[in-house]
C-alpha cells in the first residue's frame, strides 16, 4: 500500500513539475506596462492600447478602419499576470463586456495571452 | 253840227294820210336800205378797228306797225390771230329789233317788243400771251372823271318783250388759261320789264350742245344745258329774286328759289332755296371727267338722288351763309374692286346744317342709311355735329343682319375658316373725330348687341356649332368690377355649344353666360386689365382618352398685365367653382363634389418676372380611382398653397418656397393587394420652407390607428446644407396591430425587386449576382435632428398585447435612435432603446438596450427567439424573470453581421422558477440523483453573460432546486459549441463539465469550480473578481432602466 502511495505521490509531483514547465512555456513577460502601449496586430485583427487606460480594436477583414474601431478599457496586472479588457457598448455608454485573460507574453514586439477556455491569442506590435 | 263834225273828221283823216304818206316816203326814200346801210357802215368804222362787213341795214315801220323796227343782216367781224381757230370773231346772220315809239315819245319808256338774233357765230380767242381777238373796238383815250352819281335809269320804263336768240353757235378758246368752251344750237327767249329800278324778267335758254375743256380735261362734252330763270331784280336795293329758276344740265335739274341782295357795304345777303330732283347717280358719275381721277377705278354706283336745301345769310370776306341740305338717295347700288361686296338697295336720307361761320354748329343728321349685300343688310342712322370743326362729334346707330358666310372675304386668304349662320344686331357709337383719329375708344360711347340663332364655324379641323348666342358690348363699362376695367363690358350668352376637332377632341357646353370687362386694349397704356365672370350649366369635354364633365361651373378671373415690361408676370386672381367635376384619363378617374379653386398670381416685389402664387382649393367630397390599383375618397378637402419663385434656389423646393395648408377629412384609400381600407379621418398640416407643422393626422389601418402631430423646422437651411433639420413629432396610437401590419407588408417589394433585376438582366445583360449584390442599405439622413414621441396604448405583437408603449424616436444627423421605448406586455414592463447609424454604406451600426421586467421566460423566448441561441438553457426554465440586454454590432451593406464588432451583455434574474423536464435535464438529474418530481421548483436564478465576437460567456450563477444547490457557468459559442461547468454545492460538492454541442454533448465529472463563488467568506481573488465583473455587467445594464 505504501508503495502505491509513493508511486501516486511521485506521479503527482511529476505532473506538477510538468505543469509548471508548461506554464513557463508561455513566453517572456517584461513587467513594464508601457510596453503594451501601442498598436498590435494578429492577421487582420488590430488592438491599440492607449496610455490613458483605454484602447480600440478593429478587424480589417470586416472592413473596419482604425477610425471606426470600438473602444475598450484595459487593465494589466503583473501580480496575477492578468490582462482585462472591458468593452464599452456605445448605446448604454457602460463598460458592459469584461474579458479577463492570462498574460503569457509581453515584450517590445510580442504580446500573448489566453483565456480560461484554452484559447490563446498572440500579437505582434505594429509600431 | 253834223257838218262841222264831218269837216273835222275829213280834216283829221287828211292830216293822218299826209303824215302817213310823209313817213312812207321817208322810209322808202330817205331810210331805204340802200341809203341807210352805207351810213351805218361808215358809222361803225368809228367804233371797230378790225375788218368788218355789214350786209344790209333796214328800218321797218309798216311791217312792225305801230312799232318801229330795225333789221341788220350779215354782220361780220374779223380779227385774224395766229393759232386762232378762225379769223371770224363774230358773224350775225340777222338782227331784228322792234321798239314802241309811242311809249318812248309819250312816256319816256323803252318798250322793245321784239329783239331777235339769228345765226350768231362767234369765235372768241385769247392767245397764250393774252392777246384777244375780241379786242377790236376803238378805245377812248381821253381820261374821264369817275362817275360818282347814283345810278338812275334815263327812262321811266324799259320793257323788253320777246327777246329771242336763235341758232347761236360760239366758241371760246383761251390758250393762256388752257380753257375752251363751245356751244351750238343755242336758243334763248327773254322778257324784261324794268321800271322804278325794279326789273322783272324771264329767261329761257337752251344749249343743246355744250362742251367745256380746261387743261387737258373735258369737263363737258356735248352736254345740254337748259335754263329757265324767272327773276326780279331791284336795282336800287341791288336785290335779285329768283322764282323757281331752274338749271338743267343734261337731265339734271337744279331749281333755285329765293333772293340775293348786295348791301351798300358789299355784303351779299342770300336767302335761296335749291332743289335737285331725281338725279340718276350713274350717269352723273359718268359725267365726271375721266382725267380727274377723283373716282376710284371700277366704281359702280347708281341710285336716284334728291337734294334740296336752303342757303341763307350774309356772304362777304369774313362771313359765309348758312347752308342746309336734305339728301335722299333711293334704289342705289354701290361696288368697287377694293370692297368685296356689291351693295344694293342703297338708301340715303340725311339732313345737313352747315353754318360756315360757326363751325361748331354744323351738323348732319342721318335719318337712314341702308344697304344690302347678298342676304346681309346694314342700316345706319345718327347725327354728326361740329361738322366743320376739326373735332366732329358722331352719334351713330347701326343695325345689321349679317349672313356670316358673306364675311368670308374679310378674312385673311390663308385662314382656313368658314362660317354658317345669321347674325342680327345693333350698335350705337358716340365719339369725336379726334377720338377716332387716335383710336381713343376708351372715351367713346359704344353699345351693341348681336344675336345668332345658330352658328357653325369650321376652322381647320376644328368645328364649332352654337345654339342661340348673344353678344352685348358696352363702352365705357357702366358698372366696372374695379377701377381698372372701365373700358368695356362684354356679355356673351349662349344656349349651347358643340365643339369638335377631328376624332380626338370634342366638347359640349350647355347654357352659358360669360362677362368680360376690359381696360383700354387699344391704348398704349402700361397696364392691360380684364375681369371675366362666367357661369355654365354644364361642360363636357374629351380629348383622346381624357374626358371631363363639369356641372354648373362658374368662375371669376382678374388679369392685369404690364405691357411695357415684357418680363413682368401678369397679376392673376381667379376662382372657379362647380357642383361636380368628373374626370377620366385612361384608367384614372375622379369625381369631385363642389370643388372650388382660387388662384392668385403676381410677380414678386423684388422681381416682377418671378411668380408669387396663392392657390386655395376645396371640395366637399372626392372620389378617385386608378384602375383596380387604387381607389380613394374623401369628404372635405381644403388646400391653401402660397409660393414665390426665387431662381437662386438650389432645388425645386427652395426655388418655389411653398407654403401649404392642407385639411383633409374622412379619407378612404383602397389598394389592390392590400386587404384593408386605409381610413384617414383627418389630416391637417401647414408646410413652408422653415416649418412643417402637422396639426393633426389620423389614419385607421385595419385594427390599427395612428395619429401624428408636431412640427419640423429649418427645412430651407437643411436643403441648402446650411443647418440641421429639426423637429418634434408626437405619434399616438390607441391600437397598433403589429401582426396585421407585418402580414400586410411581408414580402412587399420582393417581387418588384426580382422583376427589376430580371429587367436589368434583359436590358443591360448585367449578371444577376452583380446587380443583386450592389448594397443599398437604408441610410439615415444627415443634417437632421428629429424627435418622434410615441405613445401607443395597445399593440398586438404575436399573441401578446403590449400596452402603454411610449418613448422617443430620434433621427440625429445620420443616427436613428429609439430611446427608452417603454411598454407593458402581459404585465411585463418592457423598455427598449435602439440605435441605427449609417456612417457609410458598408458600415452600419445597430445597437439595442432592452429591458424586460416581470416577464415570463417562455414569452421572452417567443418575443426574442435569438435569446434561445445565446442562452439555450433558458428553455428549461419557466416563470417570471427580469431580463436586460445590451448589444451592438456593425453590419455590412447587405445587413450581414460583422462578427468582429459584436458586443453584448445580458442579465437575467428569475424568481420562483420551474425547471422544465427534458432529456438533458433528465440526464443531469440522473447523474445528480435528483428526486423525480413532476415540477422542479427553482427558488431563484441570477445569471449574467457577455457576448464578444462569437463568444458568449456565462458567468457562474446559482440555481437552488429541491435539496440541491448548483452553480452554472461557462462559454457558449455562436457556432453552437459550448463548454459549461456545473458545480453541485449542496448536499455535496461535486461538479460536472458539459462540453461539445447539442448533437455531441459530453458530460464529465469535474472538480467543483464554483464552490467559493457564492460564499463570500470563502471567496478568493478570482471568485471576487468574477463577482465584481458580474456586478459591473449588471450595473451597466440597469443604469438606463426607468423606474416607475
Amino acid at each position: 500500500m505504501k508503495r502505491f502511495v509513493y508511486v501516486l505521490l511521485a506521479c503527482v509531483l511529476v505532473a506538477c513539475t510538468f505543469t509548471s514547465c508548461d506554464l513557463g512555456l508561455g513566453g517572456e513577460i517584461i513587467e513594464d506596462e508601457s510596453l503594451i502601449i501601442g498598436k498590435w496586430r494578429s492577421d487582420t485583427e488590430y488592438w491599440r492600447y492607449d496610455s490613458n487606460g483605454y484602447g480600440a480594436t478593429w478587424d480589417t477583414a470586416d472592413d473596419v478602419t482604425e477610425e471606426e474601431a470600438q473602444r475598450f478599457r484595459w487593465e494589466l496586472s503583473f501580480t496575477d499576470s492578468s490582462l482585462t479588457h472591458i468593452h464599452i457598448i456605445e448605446i448604454t455608454g457602460g463598460e458592459s463586456v469584461p474579458k479577463v485573460y492570462t498574460l503569457t507574453t509581453l515584450t517590445e514586439t510580442q504580446l500573448a495571452y489566453k483565456d480560461d477556455f484554452g484559447n490563446s491569442y498572440s500579437f505582434t506590435k505594429v509600431n | 253840227m253834223k257838218k262841222v263834225w264831218k269837216i273835222i273828221g275829213w280834216t283829221l283823216l287828211s292830216l293822218f294820210v299826209v303824215v302817213l304818206l310823209a313817213a312812207s316816203i321817208a322810209v322808202w326814200i330817205v331810210f331805204s336800205p340802200q341809203k341807210l346801210t352805207p351810213i351805218v357802215r361808215n358809222y361803225a368804222a368809228g367804233y371797230v378797228t378790225c375788218p368788218y362787213e355789214i350786209g344790209n341795214v333796214e328800218l321797218t315801220f309798216f311791217s312792225t306797225f305801230p312799232n318801229f323796227g330795225l333789221r341788220i343782216d350779215r354782220v361780220l367781224l374779223q380779227n385774224p390771230l395766229s393759232a386762232a381757230p378762225s379769223d371770224t370773231v363774230a358773224y350775225v346772220d340777222k338782227l331784228v329789233a322792234e321798239i314802241n315809239l309811242r311809249e318812248l315819245w309819250k312816256n319816256n319808256s323803252i318798250v322793245l317788243n321784239g329783239l331777235q338774233l339769228d345765226g350768231l357765230r362767234a369765235n372768241v380767242f385769247v392767245a397764250a400771251d393774252g392777246t384777244a381777238n375780241y379786242d377790236i373796238f376803238v378805245t377812248d383815250t381821253v381820261a374821264s372823271e369817275p362817275d360818282t352819281a347814283a345810278f338812275s335809269l334815263p327812262f321811266e320804263v324799259i320793257e323788253l318783250q320777246e327777246i329771242a336768240l336763235r341758232d347761236i353757235q360760239a366758241t371760246y378758246t383761251d390758250l393762256s388759261s388752257q380753257m375752251s368752251v363751245a356751244v351750238s344750237g343755242v336758243e334763248a327767249d327773254m322778257e324784261l320789264d324794268l321800271r322804278d329800278n325794279v326789273a322783272k324778267s324771264l329767261l329761257a335758254l337752251s344749249v343743246p350742245d355744250l362742251s367745256f375743256r380746261m387743261d387737258s380735261t373735258d369737263y363737258l362734252q356735248h352736254a345740254s344745258l337748259v335754263l329757265n330763270v324767272p327773276f326780279e331784280a331791284d336795282l336800287g336795293d341791288m336785290r335779285l329774286l329768283l322764282q323757281k329758276a331752274s338749271v338743267m344740265l343734261n337731265d339734271y335739274v337744279l331749281v333755285l328759289d329765293g333772293s340775293a341782295a348786295m348791301s351798300e357795304n358789299g355784303d351779299i345777303l342770300l336767302d335761296m332755296a335749291y332743289s335737285c330732283k331725281d338725279w340718276p347717280v350713274e350717269p352723273l358719275l359718268a359725267m365726271v371727267p375721266a382725267g380727274l381721277e377723283i373716282l376710284p377705278e371700277g366704281l359702280d354706283a347708281a341710285g336716284m338722288l334728291n337734294l334740296s336745301g336752303q342757303v341763307s345769310g350774309t356772304f362777304n370776306d369774313s362771313l359765309m351763309p348758312l347752308v342746309t341740305a336734305d339728301v335722299l338717295l333711293d334704289e342705289g347700288r354701290f361696288s368697287m374692286p377694293e370692297i368685296p361686296y356689291r351693295l344694293s338697295d342703297l338708301q340715303l336720307d340725311l339732313q345737313a346744317h352747315v353754318d360756315l361761320n360757326r363751325a361748331d354748329s354744323a351738323w348732319v343728321r342721318l335719318n337712314a342709311v341702308a344697304a344690302k349685300t347678298g342676304r346681309s343688310s346694314v342700316e345706319l342712322s345718327g347725327r354728326v355735329d361740329k361738322l366743320l370743326s376739326d373735332n366732329m362729334l358722331f352719334d351713330l346707330q347701326c343695325k345689321a343682319r349679317l349672313n356670316l358666310p358673306e364675311l368670308q372675304p374679310l378674312l385673311p386668304e390663308d385662314m382656313d375658316l368658314s362660317m354658317q349662320g345669321m347674325l342680327d344686331g345693333w350698335l350705337t357709337a358716340a365719339f369725336s373725330m379726334k377720338q377716332l383719329e387716335k383710336m381713343d375708344v376708351g372715351h367713346m360711347r359704344i353699345n351693341g348687341k348681336f344675336t345668332t340663332n345658330s352658328l357653325a364655324v369650321v376652322y381647320d379641323s376644328l368645328q364649332v356649332n352654337t345654339g342661340k348666342t348673344g353678344l352685348e358690348l358696352t363702352i365705357p363699362n357702366r358698372k366696372p368690377a374695379n377701377k381698372y376695367v372701365g373700358f368695356a363690358d362684354v356679355q356673351l350668352a349662349c344656349n349651347g355649344l358643340d365643339m369638335k376637332q377631328g376624332a380626338a377632341m370634342a366638347a359640349v357646353l350647355q347654357k352659358s353666360q360669360i362677362n368680360v370687362q376690359l381696360s383700354d386694349v387699344l391704348s398704349d397704356r402700361r397696364y392691360l386689365s380684364a375681369v371675366c365672370d362666367f357661369g355654365l350649366d354644364g361642360l363636357a369635354a374629351n380629348m383622346d382618352d381624357i374626358s371631363a364633365e363639369l356641372q354648373a361651373p362658374k368662375g371669376h378671373a382678374f388679369v392685369r398685365m404690364d405691357m411695357q415690361d415684357s418680363t413682368a408676370l401678369p397679376v392673376v386672381s381667379a376662382n372657379l367653382a362647380m357642383t361636380e367635376l368628373k374626370g377620366k384619363m385612361d384608367t384614372v378617374s375622379a369625381r369631385i363634389e363642389n370643388p372650388s379653386l382660387n388662384v392668385n398670381m403676381t410677380g414678386t416685389r423684388q422681381d416682377k418676372s418671378q411668380p408669387r402664387l396663392r392657390v386655395d382649393y376645396g371640395c366637399t367630397a372626392l372620389q378617385a380611382r386608378m384602375g383596380n390599383f387604387v381607389q380613394a375618397e374623401t369628404n372635405n378637402l381644403g388646400l391653401v398653397a402660397n409660393a414665390y419663385y426665387n431662381a437662386a434656389g438650389e432645388n425645386l423646393l427652395l426655388q418655389w418656397n411653398p407654403r401649404l395648408n392642407v385639411d383633409l377629412q374622412a379619407g378612404k384609400i383602397n389598394m389592390a393587394g392590400f386587404p384593408e381600407t386605409i381610413i384617414i379621418p383627418d389630416i391637417k398640416f401647414n408646410f413652408n420652407n422653415r416649418r412643417f407643422a402637422i396639426d393633426d393626422s389620423r389614419i385607421v389601418l385595419g385594427n390599427s390607428d395612428f395619429q401624428l402631430k408636431g412640427e419640423i423646422h429649418n427645412i430651407a437651411d437643411w436643403l441648402a446644407d446650411k443647418g440641421l433639420l429639426t423637429g418634434e413629432l408626437d405619434f399616438v396610437s390607441n391600437m397598433t396591430d403589429v401582426n396585421q401590419l407585418m402580414e400586410w407588408t411581408s414580402g412587399l417589394g420582393s417581387e418588384t425587386d426580382s422583376l427589376e433585376v430580371e429587367t436589368a438582366q434583359a436590358v443591360d445583360a448585367v449578371p444577376a449576382d452583380d446587380a443583386a449584390s450592389e448594397p443599398n442599405p437604408y441610410m439615415v439622413p444627415k443634417g437632421v435632428d428629429l424627435v418622434l414621441h410615441t405613445n401607443i396604448k395597445e399593440a398586438l405583437v404575436g399573441k401578446q398585447v403590449v400596452r402603454n408603449l411610449g418613448g422617443n424616436l430620434y433621427v440625429e444627423d445620420g443616427t436613428l435612435i429609439l430611446e427608452e421605448m417603454g411598454f407593458v406586455c402581459n404585465a411585463a414592463r418592457l423598455q427598449l432603446t435602439a440605435m441605427y447609424k449609417t456612417p457609410r454604406k458598408n458600415h452600419l451600426y445597430l445597437g439595442l438596450d432592452y429591458h424586460m421586467m416581470d416577464i415570463h421566460i417562455e414569452e421572452l423566448i417567443d418575443m426574442i427567439p435569438e435569446v434561445d441561441s445565446i442562452l439555450p438553457m433558458l428553455r428549461s426554465f419557466k416563470g417570471l424573470a427580469e431580463f436586460h440586454i445590451a448589444a451592438e454590432t456593425y453590419l455590412d451593406g447587405n445587413y450581414n453581421l460583422k462578427k468582429s464588432t459584436l458586443r453584448g451583455a445580458s442579465s437575467i434574474r428569475g424568481y420562483d422558477l420551474v425547471l422544465m423536464d427534458g432529456e438533458t435535464f433528465s440526464e443531469i438529474a440522473k447523474l445528480l440523483m435528483f428526486k423525480k418530481k413532476t415540477e422542479n421548483k427553482v427558488d431563484s436564478i441570477s445569471a449574467d453573460l457577455t457576448v464578444f465576437r462569437n463568444e458568449v460567456d456565462i458567468y457562474p450563477f446559482l440555481v437552488t432546486m429541491d435539496k440541491y444547490q448548483a452553480a452554472v457557468g461557462g462559454r457558449h459559442n455562436l457556432d453552437m459549441t459550448f463548454d459549461y461547468h456545473i458545480s453541485l454545492l449542496r448536499p455535496l460538492r461535486i461538479g460536472v463539465d458539459v462540453k461539445g454541442n447539442f448533437d455531441d454533448m459530453r458530460i464529465r465529472p469535474a472538480k467543483c469550480k464554483y464552490a467559493e463563488d457564492f460564499k463570500p467568506a470563502e471567496r478568493k481573488e478570482v471568485e471576487t473578481q468574477r463577482m465584481q465583473l458580474r456586478q459591473l455587467i449588471y450595473n451597466s445594464l440597469i443604469r438606463n432602466v426607468k423606474t416607475e
